[in-house]
């Protein structure tokens, strides 16, 4: 019985994971959407990666890829804007901006290349709750405008 | 060839490979990564960040062009001036798809109603202008009222308010699907001001064009 309750509850497990990556994004809202694309840009959700396009929405837990000559440029629904840079990987893991509830929250990973940021009404709402990761720090931000890169000499 | 002379040959190949110097190998990069405080690109205003390295230490930037470099297993680096030029080499390309910066825009309107005043009925064509000249645009826009009337009245009031101006917007050529539309009823006063007190700045829609 035990072993039989462990099992299903690892199929189960398996089952939540399977059927939350396959749900359509569109049950969750946008975090934000690409103003302006320069060569070419990728966005990986789920696993699978799909070509960035001008307008398209962008949810938490994307991520945001560029390959050596492309170039993506986003707005949150904060106002946060990021600009990305050739050869980047920029991975959006939280975002809150519920100011009425007081739900505020941004942490983006730049794990390779090169990021702008220039900070939106998060920042300025609830200026301890944005983080920024990089493969060796992590980044504060009070505001305003900071620029990161990852593994330049 | 005879045996003794193969080994011969051998063993002088042997001791030339190993008086041979090794071959230089260029010490391997150390992993190290930037951040640049720079001004606000609209307003010029500066910030400020504290960068904290996985393995220790912490630096804080507080000046305009200011950087830190922190290389993997070290401290981050003394705070130090980066050149106008290593900013343009590095962040160059980022910067030129750097999004326009939001415009927000306040609407007022008449007691208990989705009448806007006659200024702010003349601002809508300049939202609709604003909305017109960015690519792919989406907007928010929150209907606000002041503490006349009941909360819950309120916050439906509100509702009315923003969709009237979204419907608005809508008729001057914006997609429908790129708005939300909220309403924060009275709970979110721009004057504050006591329960059932008429104040025409509170009776607001906000909108935010990104």
């Amino acid at each position: 019985m035990f072993q039989f309750s462990r099992v299903c509850t690892r199929a189960t497990l398996v089952l939540v994971a399977l059927v939350g990556a396959a749900a359509p994004a569109s049950a969750q809202q946008a975090a934000g959407s690409i103003k302006a694309i320069a060569g070419a840009a990728f966005v990986v959700r789920g696993g699978q990666q799909i070509a960035a396009s001008v307008g398209q929405d962008i949810y938490r837990d994307d991520t945001i890829k560029t390959t050596a000559d492309g170039r993506v440029g986003l707005t949150l629904k904060d106002g946060t804007r990021l600009s990305l840079g050739g050869n980047t990987e920029v991975q959006l893991n939280a975002f809150a901006y519920s100011p009425a509830e007081g739900r505020l929250a941004l942490a983006l990973r730049v794990a390779r290349g090169v990021a702008t940021y220039i900070s939106g009404r998060i920042a300025a709402l609830a200026p301890g709750s944005v983080k920024v990761e990089t493969p060796t720090s992590v980044i504060a931000v009070r505001g305003t405008h900071l620029l990161i890169a990852v593994d330049r000499p | 060839m005879s045996l003794p002379r193969a080994l011969t040959v051998t063993v002088t190949t042997l001791v030339a490979l190993s008086c041979t110097p090794p071959p230089k190998v260029a010490p391997a990069p150390l992993r190290s990564d930037l951040v640049v405080l720079m001004p606000d690109p609209e307003s010029g205003a500066v910030g400020a960040a504290t960068i904290t390295a996985t393995s220790g230490g912490s630096v804080e930037l507080t000046r305009a062009s200011e950087g830190t470099r922190i290389v993997a297993g070290r401290a981050p680096g003394a705070a130090a001036p980066v050149a106008d030029a290593d900013v343009q080499r590095i962040f160059g390309g980022a910067m030129t798809v750097r999004p326009l910066a939001p415009k927000q825009f306040v609407l007022y309107f008449d007691t208990a109603s989705e009448t806007l005043t006659p200024e702010s009925q003349a601002l809508v064509p300049q939202i609709v202008t604003e909305v017109r000249g960015r690519p792919a645009p989406d907007l928010t826009v929150i209907g606000h009222t002041d503490t006349t009337g009941d909360a819950a009245a309120n916050v439906q009031l509100g509702l009315r308010r923003a969709t009237s101006i979204r419907d608005l917007l809508v008729a001057g050529g914006l997609d429908p699907s790129r708005v939300d539309v909220a309403s924060h009823g009275e709970a979110n006063l721009l004057v504050a001001t006591p329960d059932n007190t008429a104040e025409a700045r509170n009776r607001r829609v906000e909108v935010t064009v990104r």
